[in-house]
């Protein structure tokens, strides 16, 4: 294709420009191990799971999870501030080397980053409204429903909504969860549909005046992103992650966060675990 | 690491959907809010001339104050605050209105361009030889007939280049609206990269029609500027004569 | 029909009027002539408040400009002001720029005002000209357009600022002929000229303005003495006066 070609030229050019540390070592990992830097990309606005607290701190159960990776790999954190629409494409051009980010695995995100394993938590996405206003999901059909730019809810919302039959929704894409939950707060759109853990948070914080619209729906896993085709730095941060789970961080930092005692308990617990009538519960690990 | 640029996407139906839409929603926006603006921007530039204090200080401090303030906050405030301004029944008729954040939109950017459309046509304005102004007066216009027959068609002449800049600019501030959730142009392009995580093809269509038509602009205010005005007012004479005098240096080159 | 009393006029310290008095009649041709920078511009546009006076009082058909509730679209439409440099609107054509006014003041139909400024056109000789644009037009054609403006909105008093300066002798004398028929139908008319030879033929009456004051000639002393008059000399040798009315 004539046209094509000088285009797509171009951008090779200027992204591996951008790329040029990733292209230099073969694997990541021998990057990270010769400069002792790991580059986590995390969000920035997204209680429970990474944000800036008041004094200005980094905070959140992404967060936390990231520093221990990083500890594990033996090395410093780089923290690069990523949003839903950014993180995908920061990884896949090796400008990060994971993403710790609330980010569910989907397909069409397989297919341009990988996955370290195992995933880390699962969510549902939720509509949240005003307490009260609508006994059921199919209640939302015709409405306003928010979600965040870059989430899956813009997809997932509608077809839930369509389960139930009855007039379309309008999705509204606001640009940042707070925005959402003005928007949801001032009666702009009638409910607004998140993760479960987020969603929980951002409407504990603004005083419990909201409440959960039906169950969740649309089941996902949180897993950690790593650059495409880097076997080698995916089973180091996979083994890092399994390490944390086996010596126990993953559970210490799971419950400062969720549990019954922690700053946003959960109703429904969060870990992904093994049948509980088969192995009692236990988070899987590959086994040596 | 190699981004392998993918147009197939953009023939995608629901992502098309999305594009065209925004495209759409960015000429609503910017050409309401551009048709505004120039009436406001008008007025004020009007009230800021004009001989009365009670309107001349006003505008002024509206003005000096109003030149200060980014575009975004603007857009930011009539979404969010403005409502909450509001007796409460007004606040939640407008909030449960499907249309707000358009409409918002286009307020925040007519608001935030006539400050500059009064700049540029005060300036013009000042500009006019002050015997005309006289002749004007002297005739028994009414103050709105002065401006209306002549300070205006006067001035349009002098202010077309900077008001065809000034337009351009705000046609481009349309994308201040995705912050509000307006699906516009930008807005879908955005959205087609969190669903595709292929933002480039979709933002290089974007980019080039935003060129385009701000070219389109810029070519049209040219041609209003060579005379194109007198045309309007039905006598060619000039406008025919200076277009035979760009013909003439064209060639020349 | 035109009263002033005792006007002045300050810009900043200067005083360019000094206690000026003048009245001129229906049908009378005033004539003001004096030095450059004297004032005479000035004088013209205190007559339809243009510019405001400091102290006296002015009257237009008895009434005074001044009084409260006064209707200053109606007071410029009866006191027509055609200007030194004639200011037509640079967007208009000639035409257009006598028939706007028609529409939007006087209401005229597009058509009636067309005709009615046309009329004036042929009588001015400008009938060709009337496409043009104001930057199309010679000194002289601009003049008379600025003139066809004013007249066309049939006022009760003219103001006309230098109106022959542009002129040839041919057509000063097509204006002394309409000044009379304007005069003839009972205009008061204010000129401010320094052509003494149009002056004489158009006047009634001859006033000189220098260093602020208004002073009353006859068409003599202005004829024959208005250069020594402007310089500043202030009487006139009585000797050469009786030796031009021999
Ligand atoms: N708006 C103004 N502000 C300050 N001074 C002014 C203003 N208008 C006129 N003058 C001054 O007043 C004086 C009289 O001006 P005017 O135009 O009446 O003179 P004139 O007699 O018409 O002169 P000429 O024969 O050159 O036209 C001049 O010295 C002029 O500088
Ligand atoms: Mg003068």
């Amino acid at each position: 294709m004539p046209v094509r070609r000088p285009l797509s030229s171009l951008f090779a050019l200027a992204l591996a420009a951008c790329s040029l540390p990733a292209a230099v070592a073969d694997s990541v990992l021998d990057r990270v191990r010769e400069s002792g830097v790991v580059r986590i990309g995390t969000g920035n606005d997204t209680p429970p799971m990474s944000y800036i607290d008041e004094s200005g701190r980094w905070v959140g159960f992404d967060i936390e999870l990231g520093n221990a990776l990083a500890d594990r790999l033996k090395a410093k954190v780089e923290r690069v501030a990523v949003n839903n629409k950014t993180r995908i494409a920061l990884l896949a051009n090796g400008q990060i080397d994971m993403t710790v980010s609330n980010r569910s695995q989907t397909r069409s995100r397989e297919e341009q980053v990988d996955y370290a394993s195992p995933p880390y938590l699962w969510t549902a996405k939720i509509f949240y409204a005003k307490q009260g206003r609508f006994a059921g999901i199919g209640e939302l059909a015709g409405k306003r429903i928010g979600v965040n730019q870059g989430s899956n809810a813009f997809t997932a919302a509608a077809q839930e909504i369509a389960r139930y039959g009855g007039e379309a929704p309008q999705v509204v894409s606001f640009q940042k969860n707070a925005e959402g939950m003005t928007a949801l707060r001032q009666g702009k759109i009638d409910a607004f549909c998140q993760d479960s853990p987020i969603i929980a948070a951002l409407a504990g914080d603004t005083g419990g005046s909201f409440a959960a619209v039906g169950t969740g729906f649309s089941p996902g896993l949180y897993g950690i992103g790593v650059p495409p085709n880097d076997s080698k730095w995916r089973d180091a941060v996979s083994f890092a992650l399994q390490d944390l789970i086996k010596d126990g961080t993953y559970e210490r930092i799971y419950l400062a966060w969720f549990g019954p005692a922690g700053r946003y308990p959960l109703a429904l617990d969060a870990r992904p675990r093994l049948p509980p009538d088969a192995f009692g519960a236990m988070m899987y690990v590959w086994p040596d | 690491m190699r981004y392998e640029v993918d147009w197939s996407i953009l023939a995608r139906p629901e992502l098309a959907a999305l594009l065209i839409d925004g495209v759409r929603y960015t000429m609503i926006v910017a050409a309401v809010s551009t048709g505004v603006s120039l009436v406001l921007g008008t007025a004020l530039a009007i009230a800021r001339v004009s001989g009365s204090g009670w309107l001349r200080w006003p505008a002024e401090l509206w003005v000096n104050l109003a030149r200060h303030i980014p575009g975004v906050f603007w857009v930011l405030f009539f979404y969010f605050a403005f409502p909450e301004l509001l007796p409460a029944t007004w606040g939640s008729a407008l909030n449960g209105w499907t249309s707000f954040a358009l409409a918002a939109g286009i307020v925040a950017l007519s608001v935030d361009n006539a400050t500059y459309v009064s700049d540029i046509v005060r300036t013009g304005a000042l500009a006019i030889p002050r015997g005309e102004w006289e002749a004007a007066r002297c005739c028994g216009l009414s103050p709105w007939q002065q401006w209306t027959c002549c300070l205006i068609p006067v001035t349009l002449r002098t202010v077309t280049p900077p008001l065809a800049n000034r337009t351009i600019h705000n046609f481009k501030n349309s994308s201040l609206c995705m912050v509000i959730a307006v699906p516009e142009l930008t807005w879908a392009t955005q959205q087609i990269e969190s669903l595709t995580f292929r933002g480039i093809e979709a933002t290089l269509v974007a980019t080039l029609f935003y060129v385009t038509v701000a070219l389109a602009l810029g070519v049209w205010a040219r041609r209003l500027e060579r005379g194109g005005y007198r045309h309007w007012r039905g006598a060619g004479a000039v406008w025919r004569r200076e277009r035979g005098e760009l013909a003439r240096v064209d060639s020349r080159r | 029909m035109v009263e002033l009393i005792s006007v002045t006029k300050r810009f900043g310290e200067r005083t360019v009027l000094a206690d000026v008095s003048l009245a001129v009649q229906s049908g009378e041709v005033a004539i003001v002539c004096g030095p450059s920078g004297s004032g005479k511009s000035t004088l013209l546009r205190t007559l339809n408040r243009l510019e405001t006076i400091d102290a006296g009082d002015i009257r237009i058909d008895g009434q005074s400009l001044y009084r409260s509730g006064l209707d200053l679209r109606e007071l410029r439409a009866k006191v027509g002001l055609v200007f030194q440099q004639c200011h037509l609107f640079s967007h208009l054509s000639a035409l257009a720029n006598v028939t706007m006014p028609l529409v939007k003041v006087k209401r005229l139909g597009r058509g009636e005002a067309r005709a009615q400024a046309l009329a004036l056109f042929r009588q001015f000789g400008l009938e060709r000209r009337a496409d043009a644009f104001p930057d199309e037009l010679s000194g002289g054609e601009r003049q008379r357009v600025a003139i066809v403006r004013s007249l066309a909105l049939r006022p009760k008093v003219m103001l006309l600022d230098e109106p022959t300066s542009a002129l040839d002798w041919c057509l000063r004398a097509e204006v002394v002929a309409n000044v009379r028929a304007l005069a003839s139908r009972g205009i008061a008319q204010l000129i401010v000229t320094h052509d003494l030879d149009f002056a004489c033929a158009a006047g009634d009456r001859f006033f000189l303005l220098q260093e602020g004051r208004l002073r009353e000639v006859d068409n003599y002393t202005l004829a024959c003495c208005a250069p020594e008059a402007l310089r500043g000399l202030s009487s006139v040798p009585r000797g050469r006066l009786q030796a031009v009315a021999a």
